[in-house]
């Protein structure tokens, strides 16, 4: 396969790197061949790392906040609290539980990469504060 | 019957195809593994592998297929983003070249023994036929996300129901009208749910001439419009990019799409069952 240099004519579509670090664990998470004979964790005393990135929609919390962002935008016309706002606010809320040690090394750093707005940081991400790495380092 | 042959009978049998370059040995403990590719791939030496001082990529050929495998680090654990970097890493160069099943991240085997007689032979046949399969395409991710508030917007202007509640709604007590707001805001959800399958749609029409095989991925936020794999052909890809260009346009106003590619085929290595 032959494959040439991504150019970037695109006016109307962004084309990000493939090696940025957002895109890179968008790409692969929960992506690829799992053998089940893959030692995991234990048996060569190698400890790999996963998490969960799905959101959680299907809550109370996150049809409130459906409902309020909804709320506003008909009160206020000029100045609603949009669906970006409210995708940070359901991943605080709805999905920090879900997220575990793993990766929060990468997450920090995903949401440093992008400034902590919208991007690929939507994978329902969230750092904590005591990352993997802090603990081991 | 090549049965439970040594690593190195592999490595016999795929010299014949005069494909990879014998390079250096594979690591002697534990191997991960990022991929499977055919022998015959004329791959690029001095791929660098994960771990604090990478190690180099070799390969481990068994008949007809052969692992990208690298050591380990054995002081830490994996999953650093300068591990997944890696991990993509390898996997992307080696797709520009050849054709290859990505492993997923975090696939260790016990030693280079192990990667033949519990990956590479068992499943043989099966990761031929995948590779077989993939040749020639590489894989290109669109993600697209709602501008601002415009889904909410188109929400209350298609769903006379969820305006109507919404209105009734304005200004009364949250606390009052508890239950109905987690009604509005379950119709809400619904409603971009829907958006977003018809979006996805839309976009997998419209690039369907130049796709061999579309991959949907669960969508990660709420904002999102649409995500979507898809398998391009070498040949159409400039095809497919036009395509995605064009509906870039259509949706200037409404969705911002993100094209991320070729990379290694990563949608499209569904998990085996053992004995596949």
């Amino acid at each position: 396969m032959t494959t040439t240099p991504v150019h970037q004519r695109s006016t109307y579509i962004e084309r990000p790197s493939p090696t940025g670090l957002a895109e890179v664990v968008d790409l692969i998470l929960d992506k690829g061949l799992v053998i089940d004979i893959f030692v995991r964790v234990s048996l060569v005393g190698i400890e790999v790392l996963t998490i969960d990135a799905r959101i959680v929609v299907a809550s109370v919390d996150t049809y409130l906040r459906f409902a309020e962002a909804v709320n506003r935008l008909d009160l206020a016309e000029n100045g609603p609290k949009g669906l970006p706002d409210l995708v940070g606010s359901l991943q605080e809320g709805g999905a920090r539980s879900k997220t575990r040690g793993a990766l929060e090394g990468v997450k920090q750093k995903t949401k440093e990469t992008l400034g902590g707005h919208d991007g690929d940081g939507d994978r329902g991400i969230r750092p904590r504060r005591r990352s993997r790495e802090d603990e081991d380092g | 019957m090549m049965g439970t042959t040594r690593p190195g009978a592999g490595a016999a049998t795929a010299a014949r195809h005069a494909g990879i370059a014998p390079e250096r040995r594979p690591p002697c403990g534990p191997c991960y593994v990022y991929g499977i590719l055919p022998s015959a791939a004329r791959t690029r030496t001095g791929l660098c592998g994960l771990g604090d001082k990478p190690a180099r990529v070799t390969f481990i050929r068994y008949r007809r297929i052969a692992a990208a495998v690298s050591g380990v680090p054995a002081d830490r654990s994996l999953g650093t983003p300068a591990d997944l970097r890696a991990h993509a890493g390898v996997l992307d160069a080696l797709a520009r070249s050849s054709a290859v099943l990505p492993m997923r991240f975090g696939g260790v085997l016990a030693d280079e023994n192990a990667v033949v007689t519990e990956l590479l032979e068992p499943h043989h046949g099966a990761f031929a036929d995948r590779l077989d399969r993939l040749n020639g395409h590489a894989q290109f991710t669109i993600k697209g996300r709602y501008l601002g508030d415009v889904a909410l917007r188109e929400v209350l202007a298609e769903r006379p129901e969820v305006m109507r509640l919404n209105k009734r709604l304005q200004g009364r007590d949250v606390w009052a009208c508890r239950e109905e707001r987690i009604q509005l805001g379950e119709l809400v959800a619904r409603a971009l749910e829907l958006k977003r399958m018809a979006d996805t749609q839309v976009l997998s029409v419209a690039l369907a001439p130049h796709v061999a095989a579309v991959a949907e991925r669960a969508p990660a936020s709420a904002g999102t419009a649409v995500d979507a794999a898809f398998l391009v052909a070498g040949p159409h890809r400039r095809g497919f990019e036009d395509a995605a260009e064009r509906q870039g346009k259509l949706w200037q106003n409404r969705i911002r799409l993100r094209l991320v590619g070729p990379v290694a085929p990563y949608d499209f290595a569904q998990p085996l069952q053992r004995g596949e």
